[in-house]
C-alpha cells in the first residue's frame, strides 16, 4: 500500500485564453454522450444571470472522433460560445483503486489548463455521474457551476446522498478529521468532481503548499487547499452518487482515502494547529432526508474481525498507540457483539495517533492502513449497532456526535504532533 | 650412548630457545599492538558516546525503532551499541596490526589466512543483517494480511514464513563462510522443508478445526453484506 500519488508535471495543451467556464471531464466517452452533455453543460451556463464562453475540455485528439465530431455540430451554435477542447489523457498510478477517486490524476492537468486559459471557473466532473443524464440534469449541473461562478465562492464540492451504512471510511474518518483540523464541515472532503474559482488553479496544478513546498506528485485534496487558506468553500446536494463494483480491499482503500489527507496534515500543520472549533458552510440545493437502510446490519463477522486484530496485531499497535489505548482495546475485545461499543473518544484518539504515526513514519505506511483496518471495523460494528437500533435520521446523529468529539479531542492531536516524544509509548 | 643422548637434548634445547627467540619479539609486538589498540579503542569509543549523546542519538533512533530493525538493537541503548562497535573495530584493528607483526617476525604466514577470511565475515555479517531485515518485514507484511483476511492461523503463518527466511539465510551465511559446507546443505534442506511440512501439517491437521471455522465464517457471511455496507 503505497502513498496515493497522481500525475507528475501536469502536461498543459495549448488553449485559448478568455475563457470564462472550462468544464473538464477526465474519460473520453461516445460521441453521442458527449454531445448530450455538451448540451446540458450549455443549457446549465444558460440558467446562469450573464453569458459565458465555454470550452469542454475532453482527452484524446481533436481531429478525430467524439471530439471531432462535437466541433462540427457546434457550428450550429452561437459562434464562440462554446468549444471543446481535447488534452493527453491522464493515467491512474491505481487503476485498480477506489473507482470515485480514478480519476484524481486528471485534476491537476485540468487545473493547470484552467490557468493557462485564465478561465474565472473551473469544473471538473466525474464521468460515472456527469455522463448520465438522470443523475446529473442540467439544472445539477448549473447547481455546482453557480456558486463559483456568481456567487464568489472559490471552491464548490458535492454533497452526496448515502444511507446510514454508505461511505463509512468518509462518515468516520474523513469528514470528522477535515473538520476538527480546518473548521469547516465538508461532507465529502475527498473527491474529484468540483468547481473552483481562478484562485484556487495555481495551488491545484502546482501542489503548493501554504508554506511554499511544491508536492505536484501528490494527490491534490482541493477542500484542504481552500479550508486551509480560509478561501470561501460551499457544498451542493447532488443526490446519490453511483455505486460501482469496487474490487480493492479495505487496507488498500483506507490508504487511498485517508493518506492523502494525513500527507495534507503535514503541509498544513501550522494552519490547522490554530484553527479551533468548526463552522458550517453555506449549502444549496434542496435537502433531501437520508437515505433508509436496506436492511439491518449484522455486526457479528466486524467484531470478529475486530478480535482478531486484538489477538494478533497488538505488538505492532504498541508502536502506533499509547499503552491507555491498548488497554481499551483489549477490553473492548472482551464483549460480546450486542453489548459491543467503541466510545467517540476513543476512535477519535486512534485516528489522531495514526494520523501522528503516518507523520513520524513510525512503522511502514503500507503497514499503518492494514493495522488500522480491524480497528475501523470495530467502529463499523459499534456505529452499525447503534445505527441499527435507531434508524438513518439516528445514523446521522452519530456521525455529528462522533465529527463532534473529533472537535473536542483535537487538543489531544495538538499535543502530541507538537510533542510526540512525550507520549512515546 | 651418554653423550648422544646429551646431544640430542642439547639440540632441543637449542631449537626451543631458537624458536621463543624467533616468536618472542612477534608475540611482544602482537601485545603492544593489542594494548594500545585498546587504549585507542576506548578513548574512539568514548568519544563516539559523547557525540551520539549530543546529537540526541537515542531519541531519534527511538522513532525510527520499528524500521525493522529492532530486533538486532541491544536491550541497552543504541549509542552504547554504537560505541561498543566502534570499540572492538578499533581493537579488532589492533589484532590484525598484531598478527601481521608476528607474521613478519616469525614468517609463519598466519596473516593473510585471517585477512582473506575477514572479507568473508563482512559479507556474511551483511547476509545475516539483510536476512533479518527481510524476515521482519516479510513477517510483519504477512500478518497483518492474513488478519485482514480473517485468517484465524494469522500468527502461525507469520512465524513460520519468519522462520524460513531466517533458516535460508543462515543456511546462506554459513555455506559463504564455508563452515561444514555439506551438512549445512544437508541440513539446510532437511530444516526448510521440515518447516514447510510442518506448517502444512500444523494448517492441514493441527489447525483443521481452525482453518474450517475460518472457512465456515467466510461462507456465513452474508454474500450481501457488502451491498448493505459500503465503506468508500
Amino acid at each position: 500500500m503505497a502513498d496515493v500519488e497522481t500525475a507528475r508535471e501536469p502536461v498543459v495543451p495549448t488553449v485559448r485564453s478568455g475563457v470564462d467556464l472550462l468544464v473538464g471531464i477526465p474519460v473520453l466517452p461516445e460521441a453521442e454522450a458527449l454531445s448530450a452533455l455538451a448540451t446540458r453543460v450549455r443549457e446549465a451556463a444558460q440558467t446562469l444571470r450573464r453569458g459565458y464562453s465555454i470550452v469542454l475540455a475532453v482527452p484524446g485528439e481533436s481531429g478525430s472522433g467524439a471530439p471531432a465530431s462535437l466541433s462540427a455540430e457546434l457550428a450550429d451554435w452561437e459562434p464562440g460560445s462554446f468549444s471543446v477542447q481535447t488534452f493527453p489523457a491522464a493515467t491512474s498510478p491505481n487503476p485498480a483503486g477506489v473507482s470515485w477517486l480514478a480519476h484524481a490524476a486528471s485534476v491537476r492537468p485540468m487545473a493547470a489548463m484552467a490557468a493557462v486559459a485564465r478561465a474565472r471557473v473551473c469544473v471538473l466532473l466525474d464521468p460515472d455521474l456527469a455522463l448520465n443524464p438522470e443523475m446529473m440534469p442540467a439544472p445539477r449541473l448549473a447547481l455546482l457551476m453557480e456558486p463559483a461562478a456568481e456567487g464568489g465562492f472559490d471552491l464548490v464540492v458535492p454533497w452526496y446522498a448515502g444511507g446510514p451504512f454508505d461511505d463509512l471510511v468518509t462518515r468516520s474518518i474523513l469528514y470528522p478529521l477535515t473538520r476538527a483540523l480546518y473548521g469547516a464541515r465538508i461532507e465529502n472532503p475527498l473527491g474529484t468532481m468540483f468547481a473552483a474559482s481562478a484562485q484556487m488553479f495555481p495551488w491545484i496544478a502546482n501542489g503548493l503548499t501554504p508554506d511554499g513546498a511544491r508536492h505536484a506528485d501528490r494527490q491534490p485534496v482541493p477542500t484542504v487547499l481552500a479550508a486551509s487558506r480560509g478561501l470561501k468553500i460551499c457544498q451542493v446536494r447532488m443526490g446519490a452518487r453511483p455505486r460501482l463494483a469496487e474490487s480493492i480491499d479495505l487496507s488498500e482503500a483506507l490508504a487511498q482515502l485517508a493518506g492523502p489527507l494525513f500527507l495534507e496534515m503535514e503541509d498544513t500543520a501550522p494552519a490547522w494547529q490554530r484553527v479551533r472549533g468548526s463552522h458550517d458552510i453555506p449549502c444549496f440545493g434542496a435537502a433531501s432526508d437520508p437515505l433508509p437502510a436496506t436492511e439491518a446490519v449484522d455486526v457479528r463477522h466486524f467484531v470478529e474481525a475486530f478480535q482478531l486484530g486484538v489477538r494478533n496485531l497488538r505488538e505492532i499497535w504498541s508502536v502506533v498507540l499509547p499503552p491507555v489505548t491498548l488497554l481499551e482495546l483489549k477490553k473492548l475485545s472482551v464483549l460480546p457483539p450486542a453489548d459491543f461499543r467503541m466510545p467517540d473518544a476513543l476512535w477519535a484518539r486512534i485516528v489522531y495517533d495514526f494520523a501522528l504515526a503516518h507523520r513520524l513514519r513510525s512503522i511502514r505506511r503500507n503497514h499503518l492502513f492494514g493495522a488500522l483496518t480491524p480497528i475501523y471495523l470495530g467502529w463499523v460494528a459499534s456505529y452499525a449497532a447503534q445505527a441499527n437500533a435507531g434508524g438513518p435520521a439516528a445514523a446521522q446523529g452519530l456521525i455529528e456526535q462522533l465529527a463532534r468529539t473529533f472537535d473536542s479531542e483535537k487538543a489531544y492531536l495538538v499535543s502530541r504532533w507538537r510533542w510526540p516524544d512525550r507520549f512515546q509509548p | 650412548m651418554w653423550f648422544q643422548v646429551h646431544q640430542a637434548l642439547q639440540q632441543s634445547l637449542h631449537r626451543a630457545v631458537f624458536m621463543i627467540a624467533t616468536l618472542l619479539p612477534g608475540v611482544v609486538a602482537l601485545i603492544l599492538a593489542l594494548l594500545v589498540s585498546i587504549g585507542i579503542a576506548w578513548l574512539l569509543a568514548a568519544a563516539a558516546r559523547r557525540i551520539l549523546a549530543a546529537i540526541d542519538f537515542d531519541v531519534r533512533a527511538e522513532k525510527w525503532r520499528y524500521a525493522n530493525v529492532s530486533e538486532l538493537l541491544p536491550a541497552s541503548a543504541p549509542s552504547v551499541l554504537i560505541a561498543r562497535v566502534v570499540f572492538w573495530a578499533v581493537v579488532l584493528a589492533g589484532l590484525f596490526v598484531g598478527i601481521a607483526a608476528f607474521d613478519a617476525a616469525s614468517a609463519i604466514g598466519v596473516s593473510a589466512y585471517v585477512l582473506g577470511y575477514l572479507s568473508k565475515i563482512v559479507a556474511a555479517a551483511v547476509l545475516l543483517l539483510v536476512g533479518l531485515i527481510v524476515a521482519r518485514v516479510l513477517s510483519v507484511t504477512v500478518l497483518i494480511n492474513a488478519v485482514n483476511m480473517n485468517l484465524q492461523y494469522a500468527r502461525l503463518l507469520s512465524l513460520g514464513v519468519k522462520w524460513l527466511v531466517l533458516v535460508f539465510t543462515a543456511a546462506m551465511v554459513l555455506d559463504h563462510l564455508g563452515i561444514a559446507r555439506s551438512i549445512v546443505d544437508l541440513g539446510f534442506g532437511i530444516l526448510f522443508g521440515g518447516i514447510v511440512l510442518a506448517l502444512t501439517l500444523a494448517i492441514g491437521l493441527g489447525s483443521r478445526d481452525l482453518v474450517s471455522r475460518s472457512l465456515d465464517r467466510e461462507r456465513e457471511k452474508p454474500a450481501h453484506e457488502d451491498e448493505v455496507v459500503r465503506h468508500f
